[in-house]
């Protein structure tokens, strides 16, 4: 009888490839005599390991040394982490009395905030559209009965973003629009009328107040509209676009419009390239019963394509591309037509874009490689403009040519003018390249400007007024850091004083905080560099390496008892600021989960008077999967602060399949199942993976977060909050 | 003018150049620039992704080191020391820029997969595909990989556990074969 021995992972593949001498190592060797699949993953190991090895690098460039050297003889000193960060010692948070008394009073007001001073509408209307399936062009009837929140109001706005066939997948970008007024009946309902313009084919809905500071977007769902064909189907581009919509939005929904695609489309290639895509991006397009379906579906239309009527351009690259990884040799023939056929399509673009990286590395001619940019520039689509941009930017910027740093960020700007990061990473970009500062400096205010003046269509349509301005007012924060730091470079220190200052004087971003102590530094100004370096030492989500050094630097410029002091304030501001955009609001309705024997409990008895994370993930979602080391390290970090982290799952009942699951990906957190969705509608929840911070008092705190580092920092604050509260509270007692 | 001629340089041994480096001499700290930026600006790059931020890591590495010699008992693996200090340079460089982990799996859709008959251009792939891992997982894949150093060893440079470097190991290799499919 053969024993049964579990595949190794890849790390027991690598520790094998590296003869470290390990019990495992003669189970592994028999393992492989007899398992291809584990023979051929030990080769990819290998090969990664080799090409990681190879990956092109040059040397540093010649300046380094004379900046190193510049650096030393101006003076400027730096605290290397040169031992590894010890175990962090459980920290003591009492605090002096002038801090407690204070805290009394500002962590008092912090927590005890009441349930009722929630921005985002926590309860959804109905909303139906008459007709529910419009064509292109029709006038829609709404129909709309209120949430309480809402039900005062004599009119109300129904925001829309809306699709035409040629929107790209996320929705950067695309503005937002007021589609129709609604106005109150006598029965209470309102009712009002879309008229959809003639491009749109997909169009997503919210409902607010008229001042925007009420929004219902049906819990994140918001409300849509697909337009469809005479027979009420859906059309293709409908679909396309609610896919693309969905990215970034909800993953799940996005994989079940690509189902709906190819179930309604089954002959359109675009729907099958979908349907790969998210195959691929959830782990499974390894799973033989999906690759023999793909396989066969390539086939038939490849063979449809050479017995029928000659494809489309657009057919060529579509089918170059949903070949790749499916079918090699007829990916080969595909992509050659591509190129020989259709080398402006937009496909053949990227392909042409990335095979001239070999001669790149090879011969290190960028002047030849810009060339060829040009060349591709000349002939790319528009729509495939900003890609050869923004490669062949990085490039320049990379190779520190200012020549070709201008032309290409001009033309990327260019490409993508209604993007504001895209616009906002080049002035970042041009700011730091001496002989562009100046360049720089004027486009970064000219964004700081463009910040001060909130545009309504840039307003999401989950996003009141007062959070767009909050979003407007952090990002300004950003730049303003970013022009501080060029005004040090440009040696222009008045001006750099004022952007650092009100870069630094509202919200808690590290990056804000690491831009301003570094100009701080590099002007002169030590004590307000140690406020910020200060500042990045209390937060959670720095390294111990970082805190030592800041720890040892305080210690040596202030002395240990005034770093102390500075320490304790920054901890006072990391709560006052992270806990100012902290709405509370309680858990509604019952809140029911089972975890995986079966056993019912009750969400709030499990969080109740602990703070706690709450994470939502699902094994059917792409990031959801992704993050789960990060939501074990998470709670591996919470666990030392006594916050627990429990997740919950989108699964009516235990499987094998959700156990088996686990267990490969090691999850190592309480997994509950949200069995009747009694949790998900507690917290308003929509889309994975998300992030709640519920408080010692059984209250959500914060909007949700997609960010595990994120989740940390707010937890940790919120932990602190209760435990400055108590200290304070024992500090009055005595 | 502190410049040496390179015959003098070579004469020095390194528990000298060392010990000239610990004042801060500019010219022993030269040299050691010149015995050892390449390398370890090549590691930064790996470990980083970005050329600038590896230019800044082996700039912030010389500007401290006469102190940080001042700590530095020589057993004979300065080299060793050297790039462990330039790899935890890296690893805070990369804590503190957390734009770059955005990259996901996202990029399937987006960057091109090439060809597998064509092995070059596979090896190129891969090689893309590894610049762009998050970088926790590069950074592991780096350090384990590359610069060879055990998981034990590397649960130590990032505070995490040594199950969580294999974790993320596996995660980094897993999440490479799966976008060059």
């Amino acid at each position: 009888m053969r024993l049964h021995f579990r595949h190794p992972t890849a790390a027991e593949l690598g520790d094998y490839l590296s003869d470290s001498p390990d019990e495992s190592r003669a189970r592994i060797a028999a393992h492989l005599v007899e398992c291809q699949r584990c023979r051929d993953n030990l080769q990819f190991v290998r090969e990664v390991s080799s090409a990681a090895s190879g990956v092109p690098t040059d040397e540093p460039s010649a300046s380094v040394l004379d900046r190193v050297l510049a650096s030393r003889a101006s003076d400027t000193r730096l605290i290397l982490p040169t031992a590894d960060a010890a175990p962090r010692p459980k920290r003591h948070w009492a605090l002096a009395a002038a801090a407690a008394i204070l805290l009394a009073v500002l962590g008092g007001a912090i927590i005890s905030q009441r349930a009722s001073d929630v921005e985002a509408a926590s309860a959804n209307g109905i909303l139906n559209f008459a007709p529910a399936a419009p064509r292109a062009g029709q006038a829609v009837d709404v129909d709309y009965q209120p949430p309480a929140t809402l039900a005062r109001q004599t009119r109300l706005e129904l925001r829309a973003r809306y699709r035409t066939r040629s929107n790209e997948n996320y929705n950067a970008g695309i503005p937002t629009t007021v589609a129709a007024e609604l106005k109150r009946g006598a029965n209470g309902k309102f009712n009002g009328r879309v008229v959809l313009p003639d491009s749109v084919v997909y169009a997503v809905f919210a409902v607010e107040d008229t001042s925007a500071t009420m929004i219902d977007d049906n819990a994140g769902r918001n409300w849509e509209l697909l337009v469809s064909d005479s027979l009420g189907k859906p059309l293709f581009d409908a679909l396309d676009q609610r896919a693309n919509d969905m990215m970034g939005r909800n993953w799940e929904e996005g994989f079940a419009t690509a189902r709906r695609m190819t179930a309604l489309y089954p002959n359109e290639l675009r729907a099958w390239i979908w349907m790969k895509s998210f195959h691929s991006w959830l782990g499974r397009a390894d799973d033989d019963s999906i690759r023999i379906s793909h396989r066969a579906r390539l086939a038939a239309f490849d063979s449809i394509f050479t017995s029928g009527p000659p494809p489309s351009k657009d057919d060529i690259g579509e089918m170059a591309w949903y070949a790749v990884g499916t079918d090699s040799s007829v990916a080969a023939a595909w992509r050659a037509r591509l190129l020989r056929d259709a080398p402006n399509n937009s496909f053949a673009i990227q392909w042409r874009m990335f095979d001239g990286l070999d001669s790149l590395r090879i011969k290190k001619d960028t002047a030849a490689e810009f060339r060829r940019m040009d060349g591709l520039w000349a002939s790319a689509p528009p729509s495939s403009r900003e890609q050869v941009a923004s490669y062949a930017a990085g490039l320049a910027i990379d190779a520190m040519d200012t020549t070709q740093t201008r032309r290409w960020t001009t033309r990327l700007v260019d490409a993508q003018r209604y993007k504001q990061d895209v616009r906002r990473w080049v002035a970042t970009q041009l700011s730091r390249m001496p002989a562009l500062r100046n360049d720089g400096i004027q486009q970064l205010r000219d964004e700081i400007d463009s910040l001060s003046t909130p545009v309504p269509s840039q307003r999401g349509l989950d996003e009141t007024r007062s959070q767009q301005q909050k979003r407007n007012a952090n990002a300004k924060r950003t730049l303003l850091a970013t022009l501080g730091q060029a005004l040090v470079a440009r040696g222009d220190y008045a001006a750099a004083r004022v952007a650092l200052s009100e870069a630094s004087s509202e919200g808690w971003n590290t990056g804000v905080f690491r831009a301003v102590q570094t100009a701080n530094l590099a002007g002169g100004d030590t004590a307000n560099a140690l406020v910020m370096t200060a500042r990045l030492a209390v937060d959670p989500r720095s390294t111990h390496a970082f805190n030592d050094s800041a720890n040892t630097l305080g210690t040596r410029v202030l002395g240990a008892v005034r770093w102390k002091s500075y320490i304790d304030s920054a901890r006072v501001e990391y709560v006052k600021r992270m806990l100012a955009d902290a709405p509370a609001r309680s858990l509604t309705g019952k809140h029911r989960v089972r975890n995986m024997d079966g056993r019912t409990f009750d969400l709030a008895g499990l969080t109740k008077g602990k703070v706690s994370v709450i994470v939502f993930w699902s094994r059917f979602c792409g990031p959801a999967i992704e993050s789960l080391p990060a939501i074990n390290d998470l709670s591996a970090r919470l666990a030392r602060s006594g916050v627990p982290v429990i997740t919950v799952i989108d699964e009516a009942n235990a499987s094998s399949a959700l156990s088996a699951f686990l267990r490969e990906k090691n999850v190592a957190v309480p997994t509950y199942l949200d069995t009747w969705h009694e949790a998900s509608q507690a917290f308003n929840q929509w889309g994975t993976p998300s992030y709640y911070v519920v408080d010692g008092d059984g209250r959500i705190r914060f909007n949700e977060t997609n960010s595990a580092d994120e989740a940390l920092a707010r937890a940790e604050a919120v932990r602190l909050a209760y435990s400055q509260q108590d200290g304070a509270m024992a500090e009055g007692r005595r | 003018m502190w410049r040496e001629s390179s015959a003098d340089r070579g004469a020095l041994t390194l528990p000298h150049l060392i010990e000239r480096a610990k004042s801060g001499e500019p010219s022993a700290l030269a040299d050691l620039y010149g015995r050892y930026a390449t390398t370890l600006y090549q590691t930064a790059y790996r470990i980083t992704g970005s050329r600038s931020d590896a230019e800044d890591v082996v700039h912030d590495l010389f500007v401290g080191l006469p102190s940080a010699l001042k700590r530095y008992e020589d057993h004979g693996q300065f080299a060793a020391w050297l790039k462990r200090v330039t790899v935890r340079l890296a690893l805070v460089r990369l804590r503190s820029d957390r734009r770059r982990s955005t990259t996901s799996l996202d990029d399937s859709h987006t960057l091109v997969s090439q060809d597998r008959t064509d092995s070059r251009a596979n090896l190129d792939a891969l090689q893309q595909k590894i610049m762009a891992l998050p970088d926790t997982l590069r950074a592991v894949l780096v350090l384990s990989r590359v610069e060879g150093y055990t998981h034990d060893e590397i649960a130590a440079l990032l505070n995490i556990s040594s199950a969580a470097s294999r974790t993320r190991l596996s995660r980094a290799i897993d999440m490479l074969r799966r976008s060059l499919l």
